[in-house]
């Protein structure tokens, strides 16, 4: 040990002696004067010349010896999975501007899938993206002509302007001070260029995790008034709603990406969706809300939403409509239990004729828990066996259920569930016709929808549960009608409540099976046939009587 | 007032009656309206069912003067309800409609201001007037504000449950009116029932 250290100490005052100083060098090599390692003896990283003149070939010189933390990180990048060296980019010999820059090679590179690439572009440096593990911070300056009170800004006092309250400055500042105020903001970001990552950062890296600027600092200099406080960054870098979850929208599902819309920081306008939704487009754009440019596809339509329209349910379908027809209560006074038909109907069923309607009626079962869909463990628990829910209803096999067939399943479920069952009925629109012009033609007749005739009759399904998914059973809304209504038969509509002539006369017509099915479809209208008769039982009885009062002249 | 004339319906009931049956007629044409898609008295469909819907709520004030003014002149069971003796007298006042009438034999029963109403007549009325009147009142009212009531309908069976109570009632009535009609010729004279209730006085 004692040996060791006094060999230690020796090499300390021995080697520099040895060292061959940086200006020998320069009598040959006096072009490298100025390079990046200029102020370093060359024999610092030529460790293998000993003596001078030197051998023909040297060893390569080992970065890592000084630039271990650098190397580390390169050799982590993407650039050295490439094969690159550190001699790509950098050139000991060379002054330090000569050093390489991303644009170096790659000058070509357009961003042509960065949405806003122009913004983007113009306030981050490569390495903001497409660094690893950056940090950035943004620096908010307001200057102002006018005095600015504090609490303009920081409203609660916690000397933190959150997005709410930077919104409202915004708001308070373009309708209150307008032009006599300026804001800059500056984003920097403190990436190693020597850690590429093989991808960019996602848009969620900063519109949504908020991964590399953490911190936003505001500075205010209004009319001689100076101070400064914290921000939250999302003030400057508008939060995007989706981006995380844009994988499971349907345009996300189907490969569309952000750029393919977001052309530019402008609203995206119809042409965008246009050039996938032509055939819709072509509809909408000769109607009532497309003219003056009084709705655009956006207003409506929200790209973002992972439910497609397909999956809103009837009141999310309404309050799109009602963002703009915020009366629409009111106008819809005429229509009787407006509030009923809203549970049920949405806007287009009426106001898009066009549009193509189907009807679908899920089972419910209501126990101590309360009422929930019926499930194929339901199904499976009350019959005994795994049996398809469609074969046990469908006795016979035909794809078609009839009322001898729906009634004693319903009854079964019924008395094996010991609960509630229930039939929910919705319309539903199943391919909105965008053309909503025709309004002044409604011609609030029950009849369109409460009779046989009704757009959606052609498509009614009945949905059951299966061990996977759900079977859409075909099935006639005057079928459902033969249900007893011991079982709660949530909907109130179809021809069953409404009777007409050419009931009277089909029944009158039929014979045999057919009668008898009919017969079993007419529902709660056996009361009208049987009102009716009676009523003209009455004026009969009443006619008699009056042939007899002239007969006996009373 | 003439000698064999006696003075059988009060005022107020007489106003009662008028009211009652234009009120009646209307909720009658647009429930037929209403319920007929095939039938078309109002092109205005909102227009038919805002009349029909206070049409009812004015029936339903209409009943409630009924029984106020009956509060008020009394003799509400003596004309209303059916006693031992009335019920005896069925028999022979069905004998008289179907067969007596024709006959010229005398009606067994005579109104007078205290028991205005034969057996059947009483039957009829009672049953308009206890039964059917306050369903078709009440029903109708919940289907006027069907969202206010909506657990009551779904624990009753639901919509078309109450939508069949209020039709069947609605037929009852029309069935009543049409031989209330007829019966109110059956006086001295074809009018004389009729002329009663606006005079008051029956010969």
């Amino acid at each position: 040990m004692r040996r060791f250290l006094s060999l230690a100490i020796l090499s300390l005052f021995v080697l520099p002696l040895c060292t061959i100083a940086a200006e020998e060098c320069f009598d040959c090599h006096d072009k490298y004067k100025k390079s990046n390692h200029g102020k370093l003896d060359c024999v610092v990283c030529h460790n293998d010349i000993k003596d001078l003149p030197h051998a023909d070939k040297l060893a390569k010189p080992a970065c890592t010896s000084c630039h271990a933390e650098a190397a580390k990180s390169f050799q982590a990048s993407v650039h050295s999975d490439k094969g690159f060296k550190c001699s790509g980019c950098h050139n000991v010999h060379t002054p330090a501007r000569d050093t390489k820059t991303c644009a170096s090679c790659h000058s070509r590179v357009v961003h042509k899938t960065l949405p806003s690439a122009q913004k983007h572009l113009a306030e981050l440096e490569c390495s903001g993206c497409h660094a690893r593990a950056v940090q950035g911070r943004i620096s908010v300056k307001v200057d102002s002509k006018q005095s600015m009170a504090k609490d303009t800004l920081d409203k609660d006092g916690n000397k933190f302007v959150d997005v709410g309250e930077w919104k409202d400055f915004l708001v308070h500042s373009y309708s209150m001070v307008k032009d006599s105020y300026r804001i800059k903001r500056v984003y920097s970001v403190a990436g190693s260029a020597h850690n590429i990552g093989a991808k960019a950062i996602s848009c969620n890296g900063c519109h949504v995790e908020n991964k590399v600027f953490r911190k936003a600092t505001l500075e205010v200099n209004a009319a001689g008034q100076h101070f400064s406080m914290g921000l939250d960054p999302h003030s400057v870098i508008p939060r995007l709603p989706m981006t995380d979850l844009y994988g499971l929208t349907s345009h996300g599902k189907s490969g569309v990406l952000c750029q393919d819309c977001h052309v530019s920081q402008e609203r995206i306008d119809d042409g965008v969706c246009a050039r996938c939704h032509a055939k819709v487009y072509g509809v909408y754009k000769g109607t009532k809300h497309a003219k003056g440019t009084a709705a655009y596809c956006t207003d409506c339509h929200d790209p973002h939403k992972v439910k497609t329209y397909r999956e809103l349910g009837t009141g999310e379908r309404i309050s799109v409509c009602a963002r703009c027809h915020t009366n629409y209560m009111e106008k819809h006074r005429w229509l009787p239990h407006a509030e009923l038909h809203f549970m049920y109907l949405e806007c287009s069923t009426c106001h898009s004729p066009q549009s193509e309607k189907g009807m679908v009626f899920n089972v419910s079962v209501g126990g101590e828990e309360g009422k929930r869909k019926l499930t194929y463990d339901d199904v499976a628990a009350a019959f005994g066996s795994r049996k398809r829910a469609r074969n046990l209803i469908d006795v016979n096999g035909d794809g078609r259920i009839v009322s001898s067939e729906i009634v004693p399943f319903f009854e079964d479920l019924k008395k094996k569930t010991q609960g509630k069952v229930g039939i929910e009925g919705s319309i539903v629109v199943t391919g909105v016709y965008h053309d909503y012009s025709q309004v002044q033609k409604r011609d609030k007749v029950c009849a369109t929808c409460h009779s046989e005739d009704a757009p959606f009759y052609q498509s009614m399904y009945l949905v059951l549960p299966e061990e996977k998914g759900f079977s859409y059973m075909p099935v006639k809304g005057t079928v459902l009608s033969t249900v007893p209504s011991s079982l709660g038969v949530n909907f109130f509509l179809l021809g069953e409540t409404k009777m007409r002539w050419s009931d009277v006369r089909a029944l009158l017509g039929a014979r045999g099976e057919a009668r008898r099915e009919l017969l079993q479809e007419l529902g709660f209208r056996w009361v009208d046939i049987a009102g009716i008769f009676l009523c003209l039982a009455a004026l009969f009885l009443v006619c008699i009587h009056i042939i007899l009062r002239v007969v006996f002249r009373r | 007032m003439k000698k064999n004339e006696t003075d059988l319906h009060p005022f107020l009931i007489r106003i009662w009656h008028w009211a009652n049956a234009l009120i009646v007629f209307v909720l009658i044409v647009t429930g037929a309206d209403l319920r007929f898609t095939d039938v078309d008295i109002f092109s205005d469909y909102g227009f038919t069912v805002n009349l029909h819907k206070y049409a009812g709520y004015l029936l339903a004030v209409s009943f409630l003067f009924w029984i106020a003014v009956y509060q008020i002149i009394g003799g509400f069971t003596r004309h209303y309800v059916l006693s031992f003796k009335d019920m005896r007298s069925i028999p022979a006042q069905t004998t008289y409609y179907i067969h007596g009438h024709f006959r010229g034999g005398t009606n067994p029963f005579k109104a007078s201001p205290s028991s205005r109403f034969n057996a059947l007549q009483k039957l009829a009325y009672s049953f308009i007037m206890f039964i059917a009147m306050p369903l078709i009142i009440a029903t109708g009212i919940v289907f006027g504000n069907i969202m206010d009531f909506y657990a009551l309908i779904s624990a009753t069976g639901g919509i078309r449950v109450l939508d069949i109570i209020h039709v069947i009632v609605g037929y009852i009535f029309v069935i009543y009116l049409i031989v209330h009609l007829y019966m109110a010729t059956l006086g001295k004279h074809v009018f004389s029932h009729t002329k009663a209730m606006i005079t008051g006085r029956e010969e």
